[in-house]
């Protein structure tokens, strides 16, 4: 393992100095096998940081409870002299049972984003949140177009998933994904934030699709802040002729209709 | 007579060997993603073996016989790495293909034949103006296709895929539809035509702002409103399944009509 490996947790977790934070950055940039191993990671970090929380019921504390008790009194009875702690076949057992632990932790957790478990969840609906935004992060696109569709259909959809799928518009490597998210994110229109990031892209973004959809939600919407920025793309010099077309459209639907 | 006869008939069944030993290159790869970008005119056919096979079906030999035994370079830099007209490159898992051509505008570029493995995944861009249709056959991978003026074939295919093309009709024929992960097909001003099992299990998302979705499919639309205006603003989007809901398809024109057929 190299010492970019090793590093790629306090990247994900921004404990490197600036400098190193920087050149992990750029390599993750510039090696695909180092940025698959990145987004891995950086998917089960996520999968642990919202793991829930197990609370033992009060039956089991009590039951371990009593059976610490005995323990104790076990240990005290034997009267044996030297601290338990120190003994070393009792520290081997518990640190078996820590990696055991560990190693199923691993593979849970791996499982969690793992595609023959998604695919057996059925029902998009059964997705948590944390899920979702870390499905956001997966190489296959249509995976990615998957957990777009998860954050439209949520019921309760909050800040964290709207922000998830404005970070998706503006950054997603792959055109198809960034139009998946501008559509669901017509839904949260209400959303002064969504707005913004929206003319954002419509000042931004240099995929034709995007543009025209923007285009088109923001006339939806009616939305009079939309009017500079399409008058611009209208008389631009930069865009396609047919994206002028649907920014002169979308300037009639603002102001007639 | 009968050796003419059969010295022809030898020649005719030899020829196509005797040509595409000088055209073709091989990759061997069995798995992972090939990215095709700038590539006008391509067929991709999916095939049971270990190796991509690139096919330049019209390499004239003749036509630029002062390059000979000299390696193209284009403006980017790239070198025709591949002696066929293409710098193919490998990085990992993944193996991108470019075309060594600067001539954008003339339509002169050279068509090309693929054959890749079908568990192979495929990702093609094709941005410029131009182009011509794209052809992806047999194939069992994820595909992405991001381009602006082709019309889009795909035959033969399962999914999961997200295609879009802003001027290109889209028609798709699946073998079967996977129900891994979602299928998405989008365009402006071309119209999409689906044609799959009868008994596909499926959540369709169709949205057709302008135009009409024709289907010979029990199609279950559950967001049914026979009161609504015509003339709202509103996206005219149908929520619907196939055989009590499965994988999601998700397929939307501005402009023209949607097709959704059974094989």
């Amino acid at each position: 393992m190299s010492e970019l490996n090793t590093q790629l947790i306090d990247f994900i977790d921004k404990n490197l100095s600036a400098e190193e934070h920087r050149k992990v950055e750029q390599a993750i940039a510039e090696s695909s096998a180092l940025k698959a191993e990145y987004l891995e990671l950086k998917h089960m970090v996520t999968l642990m940081e919202n793991a829930p929380q197990c609370t033992p019921s009060s039956k089991l504390k009590s039951n371990f409870d009593s059976l610490l008790a005995q323990e104790e009194e076990a240990i005290q009875s034997a009267k044996k002299g030297k601290s338990i702690l120190f003994n070393p076949q009792f520290l081997m057992k518990y640190a078996a049972a820590a990696a055991l632990l560990l190693v199923a932790g691993y593979f849970v957790g791996q499982n969690i984003g793992n595609k023959n478990t998604i695919e057996t969840i059925a029902e998009e609906g059964q997705f948590t949140e944390a899920q979702m935004i870390a499905m956001l992060d997966e190489p296959s696109t249509s995976q990615r177009i998957k957990a777009v569709n998860i954050g439209y259909n949520m019921e309760d959809a909050d800040d964290k998933i709207i922000d998830a799928l404005i970070e998706t518009m503006h950054t997603d490597e792959s055109g198809n994904v960034r139009l998946a998210a501008a559509n669901a994110l017509k839904k949260f229109s209400s959303n002064d934030k969504v707005v913004d990031a929206l003319i954002y892209t419509l000042e931004k973004s240099n995929d034709p699709m995007v543009t025209i959809e923007v285009i088109n939600i923001l006339a939806s919407i009616k939305e009079k802040k939309a009017l500079e920025p399409l008058e611009k793309i209208a008389k631009s010099n930069s865009h396609l002729n047919f994206v002028k077309d649907e920014a002169e459209v979308g300037i009639f639907k603002l102001k007639t209709i | 007579m009968k050796l003419n006869i059969f010295t022809i008939t030898l020649l005719l069944t030899l020829a196509p060997f005797l040509i595409t030993a000088q055209s073709q290159y091989e990759v061997n790869k069995s798995s992972g993603t090939l990215k095709v970008l700038s590539l006008s005119d391509v067929s991709i056919e999916g095939y049971d073996g270990n190796k991509i096979v690139f096919i330049n079906v019209d390499r004239d030999e003749e036509e630029n016989s002062r390059a000979q035994g000299l390696k193209a370079y284009n403006v980017g830099g790239l070198e025709d790495n591949s002696g066929i007209g293409l710098s193919v490159i490998e990085d990992g898992t993944s193996v991108t293909v470019r075309e060594i051509s600067n001539d954008d505008c003339c339509g002169c570029q050279d068509e090309y034949t693929i054959r890749v493995p079908k568990k192979m995944n495929i990702l093609m861009e094709y941005t410029s103006n131009g182009g011509d249709d794209i052809n992806i056959s047999n194939v069992d991978g994820e595909i992405e296709l991001n381009v602006t003026h082709n019309d889009i074939m795909l035959k033969d295919v399962t999914g999961p895929m997200s295609v879009k093309s802003v001027h290109g009709d889209i028609d798709v024929i699946f073998s079967q539809v996977s129900q891994s992960n979602p299928v998405t097909v989008a365009s402006v001003y071309g119209y999409i035509d689906i044609t799959m099992p009868s008994n596909t299990k499926a959540n369709m998302n169709v949205v057709m702002n302008n135009g009409s979705l024709y289907s010979d499919l029990n199609i279950n639309v559950l967001n049914k409103n026979i009161n609504r205006n015509q003339n709202e603003q509103d996206t005219k989007k149908i929520n619907a399944n196939l055989n009590g809901g499965g994988v999601a398809f998700n397929l939307s024109t501005r402009y023209e009509d949607i097709y959704i057929r059974a094989k």
